[in-house]
């Protein structure tokens, strides 16, 4: 089966995007094969799923950027369990830019790279970061015959309000131009404080503006799952507490790429 | 840029995301650009490589008859002009184009063509030489003589 593709994104940082993209490829793989792709050179996707922190002597030159420089991601995946493998990522990857014009490669790049393991798995998470770059368009421009979703995370501060259409206009211009097949899977609210008296308008406002494209799961922030980069999921006693939000999510996540998409 | 389309960039100005891939737009062309650069460029080494040589000899050859033709013409000249300022007289004239290079004189020579030149201005020490080699070697039937 051909893997579908969901790209975590937006163009503000702080707004759980490596944590989202872990957790959700942690609770995909528990029944079908996971690949997540680290697209982001701070590389917190890697450390978050191997508990490694050293990533750039660790994963010297077997990262993403080498594995789209190939053209072939294969050599460059590493196993996290039983059905979830990443491609790990590291400062490195901020060379990518001036390595691809250097090489003459274009935004297919990605693609490229993934075909060879495109059969391979049921899902393919990728991790970006809060930029208007070569990092977060190449995910978006990745085509998969099963689908190509993007997840639009949100912080409910006005930073990421406004980051909100700019990062819908990167998923238009990707889709446009490389992967007719893109969709908005939908927003993602992933609350700081989930008490802050503002949320609920922000709510209001985002359905007004993006009907039915916000994931009626809201995850708030809690310091259980934020310890999981530390504890890590094995033998982690408050694992379900940490996970109490995504669970619905993923569900909610897995329910919406079978269906039409509502676009954003 | 048309003043027409100079106001419509204004009014209509590319967002940054469309700026971006617009960015790669242009790689492509370049991309483009530079194969048909190659292309060309490897044409023209292949042809080079294969005329090099001729064109080469020809280069030399035509060069020498240029240089023939205008030694001829400037070579009254340049004798005239060197007797007077031998004899101390300065006459003002145009410099020709030459070609750089250097070599080893024996010490007398190089201090009295030094003390001829200093009379003279620059480019005068060059003159001399010249006309010495060209006489010399007119002399042994090397080159053709000037008259």
């Amino acid at each position: 089966m051909t893997a579908k593709i969901v790209t975590f994104g937006i163009s503000k940082g702080g707004c759980s995007k490596s944590i989202s993209s872990g957790i959700t490829s942690y609770l995909l793989s528990k029944k079908e094969r996971v690949l997540a792709i680290d697209m982001d050179g701070q590389g917190n996707l890697t450390s978050f799923l191997t508990s490694e922190y050293d990533i750039c002597n660790v994963f010297e030159k077997r990262t993403v950027l080498e594995a789209i420089l190939d053209g072939d991601a294969r050599k460059y995946i590493i196993k996290i369990a039983k059905n979830l493998d990443l491609v790990p990522a590291n400062d490195f990857l901020a060379t990518l830019p001036r390595l691809m014009y250097e090489n003459g490669l274009n935004l297919d790049a990605l693609q490229k790279a993934l075909e060879p393991v495109m059969e391979d798995y049921d899902w393919i998470i990728i991790d970006t970061p809060p930029a208007l770059s070569e990092h977060t368009v190449m995910p978006l421009s990745t085509y998969s015959s099963a689908g190509s979703y993007a997840v639009v995370m949100f912080d409910g501060s006005m930073f990421a309000y406004y980051a909100i259409p700019k990062f819908l206009e990167i998923i238009d211009g990707a889709k446009e131009r490389y992967n007719p097949n893109l969709g908005t899977a939908g927003i993602l609210f992933s609350l700081i404080d989930a008490r802050a008296k503002e949320n609920e308008i922000m709510e209001e406002s985002i359905d007004e503006e993006y009907p039915g494209v916000r994931f009626k799961t809201i995850i708030k922030r809690k310091a259980a799952t934020r310890r999981l980069a530390i504890t890590g999921f094995d033998e982690n006693p408050e694992l379900k507490n940490a996970l109490e939000y995504y669970i619905p999510f993923v569900k909610e996540l897995k329910k919406r790429v079978k269906q039409e998409q509502p676009q954003g | 840029m048309s003043n027409k389309s100079s106001l419509k960039d204004k009014i209509k100005k590319p967002n940054a995301t469309q700026t971006f891939f617009n960015s790669y737009d242009n790689v492509d062309v370049k991309k483009e650009d530079r194969k048909e650069t190659e292309i060309k460029n490897n044409e023209e080494d292949i042809i080079k490589n294969e005329d090099e040589v001729a064109s080469e000899i020809y280069d030399m050859n035509d060069n020498n008859i240029d240089n023939v033709v205008d030694n001829k013409n400037n070579n009254d000249e340049d004798d005239d002009y060197l007797r007077m300022l031998a004899s101390g007289n300065k006459i003002k004239k145009q410099k020709k184009k030459k070609v750089f290079t250097s070599f080893y004189m024996d010490p007398d020579l190089a201090v009295e063509v030094d003390n001829i030149a200093s009379r003279g201005e620059k480019g005068d020490k060059s003159k001399l030489i010249n006309k010495a080699i060209r006489s010399l070697l007119e002399q042994y039937g090397v080159i053709e003589k000037s008259r």
